[in-house]
């Protein structure tokens, strides 16, 4: 089959790779200023942005800020690496086996599709108000995308490649690293870079939730004692984390590109 | 009839029979003395309780309402955002920018704001849940919108295509597969919102019911609000996916 | 592939000419026209075709062939309206500059795949170009008379993906013919497909474009098939592109695979292009 030839498409309409110009955070900008002038600074339910740097001062001088963003950092790194393990194992294994699949399946599904946080109170209950605890719901919670993604990934992998490593007459061992594994890691890639904000997401959810630790246990915290700077202080704080993520999302993609051959179908499992 | 048993997957089924047959011998055996946790039959017991004498019926009513409610003014709420951003190279331009960065603030924390403004009440578990599912469909539909192949976009131009004509015939269903992505995203975020909304900002629904039976130390019940809530979010997503299932088949992705 | 019924041929060729003559200049005003064609392409732009002269009379059957990056694609965007030439360039359609696809003009492409609306059965992709001007009713019996000429009439209702690279093609060709174009642009149309299908599609084409008494300009790369299918070649050659052979096929209106590739006339037109094509390789 030739590929398809490089002109038709010239018409330039619409390029989804476009990057966001600088100029959209114009509203974003506008709407701070704007907030910023017009609030008055004790203002209890809108304090302006000035008042929340204020605020995480106050925290940070106060012991509490670093220890909780450590924290919550830490849930996060821990959490999205036994993401990885569990869902790229699980992925392969499933991907693999057409009956385990099937034999799982509902169960998986139903696991699959359990809102977040409603395990919550069933771990608390079980395992008490621990980082454990917090790990295992984030966990329970998160990996999905990197199950299903690995899953999709292993379950097609070209009949050419295995039937190549027969002809070679490699060993089991053989096979799984030197075809299977470069075959998954695109799509364990992109299961990574979408659990990865869901990771963020979960954790601080545990964390307002229970109240553990980490800056939800301090969003909760600060909303149940009404100090508003604080709120949205920790908020624009759990916004930076976010930032950082996407940032770290696009950070895969470079590093493992050289994986990246043509996959089958670049539909991203969620 | 085969094809039809073929489907709804016995042996998957029998696997979660099993898995609770063998948590209830568990419980029976080495997990006796744990009194967290509570067995099969006690759950289903307390599922009949609290349906029979207690309040998880509207509790359930309350949730799954204000969930597809939600998911229903979010979903119009953003295709239509999206809609006018891809439409719109200005507007698009002027603000992509500020809504990536809002779409990076971690959606729960806006739970916390919400409460903090509205208090403990329906308003503000609607308020959240329509506030962060509406991302996913806003992405959704600008994505589609902005991604619209080229070679069809020339097809468009060959055959002489008004600008509306060839907005519902080709970018539009070009759009649709994406579109229903977010729409699903966009329900699973809205089921699991209104129950975290109901744990933490309003005293109704399935999450109050879940919270309520830990905070007394009720295993039973809990593990009872928790299966039903796991059905809910099951139930729907399988509605869903039969509601989308024709659209598979004219896409050609068959299942 | 069948041949269609009477029915097909009254819908859609009602009113053509039934037998022209290739080569002959009509009158008409449909004729395809450009003059002193330059083409631009790339950042930094680079001149790949220069100056280009040709004139098309009406029912002509021309094959423009060329080797690998010339500019054959290009170029015939440019004649659809798809791409713009460079300033100075004079492009004319039954007498109307050329800016954006014309009226009476349709373009087929290469992918297949890539052309046809994936959500609509073959055809409604069909009417797609009939939508805007024919009533539902007729417009179906059009669809699936153009199908029929095509022989797809039993697969109308089954979508893209359910369809080979060959059907798919023909789909297009289908929803081409169905308006009645006045000139076919065929973008290497058979490129992707296997040589028997090739071979139908081919004597198929022809015969669709002396029932319609259509203007066909046609690209490839396959000599063979340029000399099968064309009244009039035309080879590009250089850096920047120019017309570096055109000459009149003269081959019998009936065409067959097995006995027209064998008449002197055929084997001399093949050898009088591969000479063309290799010298000054660039």
């Amino acid at each position: 089959m030739k590929a398809a030839p490089k002109h038709q498409g010239e018409t330039p309409a619409r390029a989804n790779s476009d990057s966001a110009p600088i100029r959209g955070l114009l509203p974003l900008a506008l709407g701070l200023v704007v907030w910023q002038i017009l609030a008055p600074p004790n203002s209890p339910y809108f304090p302006p942005p000035s008042e929340w740097v204020r605020a995480l001062e106050a925290l940070a001088k106060a012991g509490r800020l670093w220890p909780a963003v450590a924290t919550t950092l830490m849930h996060f790194a821990l959490a999205l690496l036994i993401d990885i393990l569990l869902g790229s194992a699980l992925g392969i294994v499933l991907g693999r086996s057409r009956t385990l699949d099937r034999l799982l399946g509902p169960l998986l599904e139903f696991g699959r599709t359990m809102p977040a946080g409603a395990l919550v109170p069933v771990a608390v209950l079980i395992m008490g108000y621990t980082s454990s605890m917090t790990l295992a719901v984030v966990v329970l919670t998160s990996f999905w995308p990197i199950l299903l993604n690995t899953r999709a990934g292993a379950s097609s992998i070209s009949q050419d490649r295995l039937d190549a490593a027969r002809a070679l007459h490699l060993s089991w061992w053989a096979t799984q690293q030197k075809i299977l594994l470069p075959s998954v890691v695109p799509s364990i890639r992109l299961g990574t870079q979408i659990a990865a904000p869901i990771t963020l997401i979960i954790v601080l959810l545990v964390e307002i939730l229970t109240q553990v630790s980490g800056v939800g246990r301090q969003i909760a915290l600060s909303q149940s004692m009404f100090r508003s700077a604080n709120v949205y202080g920790l908020v624009a704080l759990t916004g930076c984390f976010g930032l950082a993520v996407n940032w770290l999302i696009g950070g895969i993609g470079r590093l493992t590109h050289k994986y990246d051959p043509a996959f089958s179908d670049g539909v991203a499992s969620h | 009839m085969n094809k039809a048993m073929q489907r709804v997957n016995l042996p998957g089924l029998a696997v979660i029979a099993i898995c609770a047959g063998l948590w209830e011998l568990y419980c029976r055996t080495l997990g006796s003395g744990f009194d967290s946790i509570a067995s099969t039959y006690a759950t289903i017991l307390a599922v009949k309780d609290l349906l029979l004498q207690g309040p998880l019926l509207e509790q359930l009513l309350h949730t799954t309402s204000v969930a597809i409610w939600a998911w229903l003014i979010a979903s119009a709420l953003g295709f239509v955002i999206g809609l006018c951003l891809g439409l719109s190279r200005t507007a698009w331009t002027y603000t992509m920018a500020s809504i990536e960065v809002l779409r990076s603030i971690p959606s729960i924390s806006f739970l916390s704001i919400a409460v903090l403004l509205f208090g403990f009440s329906a308003k503000t578990e609607m308020v959240i849940v329509v506030y962060v599912s509406l991302w996913p469909m806003l992405l959704g539909t600008l994505g589609g919108m902005r991604s619209t192949p080229g070679g069809l976009l020339e097809v468009a131009r060959i055959f002489h295509l008004s600008a509306i004509s060839t907005f519902f015939k080709i970018i539009l269903p070009a759009a649709l597969p994406v579109i229903v992505v977010g729409l699903r995203l966009s329900l699973t975020l809205s089921i699991a919102l209104a129950v975290v909304a109901e744990m933490i900002g309003n005293p109704e629904g399935l999450g109050f019911g879940i919270v309520s039976a830990q905070q007394a130390m009720r295993p039973a019940d809990a593990f009872a609000y928790l299966l039903v809530i796991g059905i809910l979010g099951w139930g729907l997503n399988a509605i869903f996916a039969m509601a989308t299932h024709r659209l598979d088949f004219a896409y050609g992705r068959p299942s | 592939m069948k041949n269609a019924g009477i029915g097909a041929e009254t819908i859609l060729a009602s009113d053509r000419a039934k037998n022209p003559m290739p080569g002959n200049r009509s009158d008409g005003e449909l004729t395809f026209r450009c003059r002193a064609l330059s083409i631009d392409v790339g950042h930094p732009q680079r001149r790949i075709i220069e100056g280009l002269n040709l004139e098309v009379p009406e029912h002509q059957f021309v094959c423009i062939l060329g080797e690998s990056g010339v500019g054959k694609t290009t170029l015939l965007r440019v004649f659809g309206g798809l791409t713009p030439p460079a300033p100075g360039s004079q492009l004319e359609l039954n007498g109307r500059r050329v800016i954006g696809p014309p009226q009476g003009a349709v373009f087929v492409f290469q992918n297949y795949t890539a052309s046809l609306l994936p959500w609509r059965t073959a055809r409604r992709n069909v009417e797609l170009g009939l939508e805007a001007s024919v009533a539902a009713p007729e417009r179906r019996a059009r669809a699936l008379a153009a199908l029929d000429l095509v022989g797809l009439h039993d697969r109308a209702e089954d979508y893209p993906w359910q369809l080979s690279g060959g059907m798919q093609q023909r789909v297009q060709i289908a929803r081409a013919l169905a308006v009645e174009p006045k000139l076919l642009l065929m973008d290497e149309p058979f490129g992707a497909l296997d040589a028997m299908t090739r071979e139908n599609l081919q004597t198929e084409l022809r015969k669709i474009q002396r029932q319609l008494g259509a203007t066909v300009i046609f690209i490839t790369h396959d000599v063979d098939e340029a000399v099968f299918l064309a009244d009039r070649l035309i080879v590009l050659k250089g850096k920047p592109a120019s017309v570096g052979l055109d000459v009149m096929t003269d081959l019998p209106a009936e065409r067959d695979q097995v006995t027209t590739k064998e008449l002197p006339r055929f084997l001399e037109l093949r050898h009088l292009i591969y000479q063309a094509v290799r010298r000054e390789g660039a």
